[in-house]
């Protein structure tokens, strides 16, 4: 019986290991593959860093967003401009503009949950639009349409690392956090009342759960991720305008790779993120690079996943686990059992 | 800044705004007959742009003789992409939030799509009359915005005709208060779906040659049209066609009166403080019938 209960620990532990092998696997990689091959990864981590952070609203809240790119451009003009106008570190200037996109989550949040149905998903579509068009307008601050270029200096106390290894490393690590607090979040006490809001917001209501308070506390959450790892691309890029920081386009790719990965799962932004890495790749040298051919590409994915697999395509991996783990433990629950 | 600039901007605004509202009801209709909000909206305001545009390069052809064309013409697309997305959502049954995302994706294909083939450079459309204007005292009223008004005031005539005097019209209303009775009385709810979606398509497309006397051609204008014929729509409350025309009129004096008064960069501004106003003290707008 004791050694029973130690087979079973042992295999309880086996996720645990199995996660280990994983992250090391990662945190190697560098030293594995050439940088140019290193550059999708980042990418791959970069998006799964933005498609985690939007998977709290809109997967585990319920809540679709379309303008994510309104938070990831408020976090990354923040810390540039702190940093062009007053010499500010952004690693200061990442946290001011994580919490100044505080209030421009309430603004949306505030008047849309109190609604059910289409009105949050057009605030945020609209959010997004109205801060591109501010950028543009204050140009005498922002320079408009032309764009900010930031020096490149290296500095790792400037964000700036001097290899792509540095950021290999830096989005590695902001994208396994994001996980790991998608991941406390979806399991905790909280993230029990999202998922029944979700599910039946009359009910969690008639119990005693505040859906406006658990959409915002998610979307709040969700908007400060994402500036965070607007400061960081904006150091990484080195150059941010705010077409490709406050574009539909960013914020279709963030909402492309959590629907295909799986809304409200914990690994599906991950899944989706490499997808959509993938088929940027692939579509690229299927269009041979026109204008408009990659998102032609993304819209029918986006279509498509929705008619074909709403749920996502974590869950197949899941089942392809379980099949290929089924003999294995098999045997062992046969032994376990007294 | 004299009185008659303001008049001025406000006639601008009404004359722009009817443009606004005959959009609002393409999107309105299947909003509240069906529960779809189309986000594609705007980009089949655009779309349909283009084969105006491309009849007069070639043939000369008088951007308003383009409106029996492309109405037909994008009602069949509509149709189409009832049979392709739409009825195939419903089938699977697909939530809210998946439904948003389809049409989404609808719109990015199709603005992308306009940019491959037709590039990103703005096409202009100059009509015969695109420079006349008539002057009424110190107001000078500007012809193609002039025609575009009463265009969409013939359009949305017709609509409400359509809507209460024929048959179909009426089942369609029915479908849209109450689906089930609707059914009862003998509806098809599948073909009054389809009926209302290529209506609202082929509604986007009759705005669209009028638009084109006046504005610029370029693939990303859709978006900022299918934001705005939103904003209209909530004003007006789902589902209402004279909410939506009124709106329409509304929206086009704001944008029009802020652009003169502040910078026409800020107009938008105030079309999204205006939505969270409406949300905040008015969610169900003004003129609201349908909302359930």
């Amino acid at each position: 019986m004791e050694r029973h209960i130690e087979t079973l620990e042992a295999i309880r532990k086996i996720p645990k290991l199995k996660l280990g092998i994983f992250i090391l696997l990662l945190i190697s990689l560098p030293f594995l593959f050439p940088l140019s091959f290193i550059h999708y990864i980042i990418l791959i981590f970069f998006f799964t860093a933005l498609t985690a952070a939007w998977n709290m609203i809109s997967g585990f809240g319920g809540q679709l967003s379309l303008g994510h790119s309104a938070f990831f451009a408020v976090g990354a003009y923040t810390s540039t401009l702190l940093y062009i106008y007053f010499g500010l570190s952004p690693w200061i200037g990442m946290v001011i503009g994580a919490f100044l996109a505080l209030p421009t989550a309430f603004l949306i949040g505030y008047p849309t949950f109190r609604l059910r149905g289409a009105y949050f998903v057009l605030a945020t579509l609209a959010l997004a639009e109205v801060i591109r068009r501010l950028l543009v307008y204050f140009r005498g601050l922002t320079k408009g349409s032309v764009g900010i270029t930031l020096p490149f200096t290296g500095d790792p106390r400037l964000l700036q690392f001097p290899s792509e290894k540095g950021y290999y490393y830096l989005f590695l690590f902001l994208a396994l956090l994001v996980i790991f607090v998608g991941w406390k979040l979806r399991y905790s006490r909280m993230g029990y009342f999202f998922l029944a809001i979700r599910e039946e917001q009359d009910a969690a209501e008639a119990l005693g759960v505040n859906p406006k308070r658990y959409k915002m506390i998610a979307l709040l959450i969700s908007a400060f991720i994402t500036a965070i790892t607007g400061s960081i691309y904006a150091q990484w890029a080195c150059y941010i305008d705010p077409d490709a920081v406050c574009s539909i386009e960013l914020s279709v790719q963030i909402a492309l790779a959590g629907i295909v990965g799986g809304m409200g799962t914990v690994w599906g932004p991950f899944a989706g993120a490499t997808i959509l890495v993938l088929s940027q790749g692939v579509g690229l040298t299927l269009t041979g690079g026109v204008v408009g051919g990659v998102y032609m590409l993304y819209g029918v994915l986006l279509i498509i996943a929705i008619l074909i697999r709403p749920q996502g395509v974590i869950g197949l991996f899941e089942e392809a686990y379980k099949i290929l783990t089924k003999p294995l433990s098999g045997k062992l629950t046969t032994h376990v059992d007294p | 800044m004299e009185i008659h600039q303001i008049i001025q901007a406000v006639v601008n605004g009404l004359l722009l705004g009817g443009i606004y509202g005959l959009i609002a009801i393409g999107l309105t209709l299947p909003f509240g007959v069906m529960d779809i909000p189309n986000f594609a909206h705007g980009e089949f305001v655009m779309l349909a742009m283009y084969p105006t545009f491309f009849l007069w390069a070639a043939f000369g052809f008088d951007p308003i003789l383009s409106v029996p064309i492309v109405i037909p013409m994008f009602f069949l697309i509509g149709v189409g992409l009832y049979y392709l997305i739409l009825r195939r959502l419903f089938i699977v049954n697909a939530s809210t939030p998946a439904r948003l995302l389809a049409l989404a994706g609808l719109s990015i294909f199709l603005f992308n799509f306009a940019m491959f083939k037709w590039g990103t450079t703005h096409h202009i459309l100059k009509a015969s009359y695109g420079m006349s204007a008539i002057s009424i005292g110190p107001i000078i009223i500007r012809v193609p915005l002039l025609i575009s008004f009463i265009g969409s005031v013939v359009l949305t005539s017709l609509v409400m005709l359509f809507l209460n005097m024929t048959f179909m019209g009426k089942a369609l209303l029915a479908t849209a208060q109450d689906r089930d009775a609707a059914i009862l009385m003998g509806i098809n709810p599948w073909r009054m779906y389809m009926i209302c979606f290529g209506l609202g398509v082929g509604l986007a497309a009759g705005a669209a040659p009028f638009l084109s006397t006046f504005q610029v051609i370029f693939p990303t204008v859709g978006m900022s049209l299918t934001l705005i014929a939103f904003v209209i729509v909530i004003m007006g409350g789902l589902g209402s066609v004279t909410g939506a025309y009124l709106g329409g009129l509304v929206i086009g004096m704001v944008e029009s009166v802020i652009s003169l008064l502040l910078t026409p960069e800020l107009a938008w501004v105030s079309i999204f403080i205006i939505f969270v106003l409406i949300l905040l003290y008015k969610p169900k707008g003004f003129l609201g019938k349908w909302v359930k």
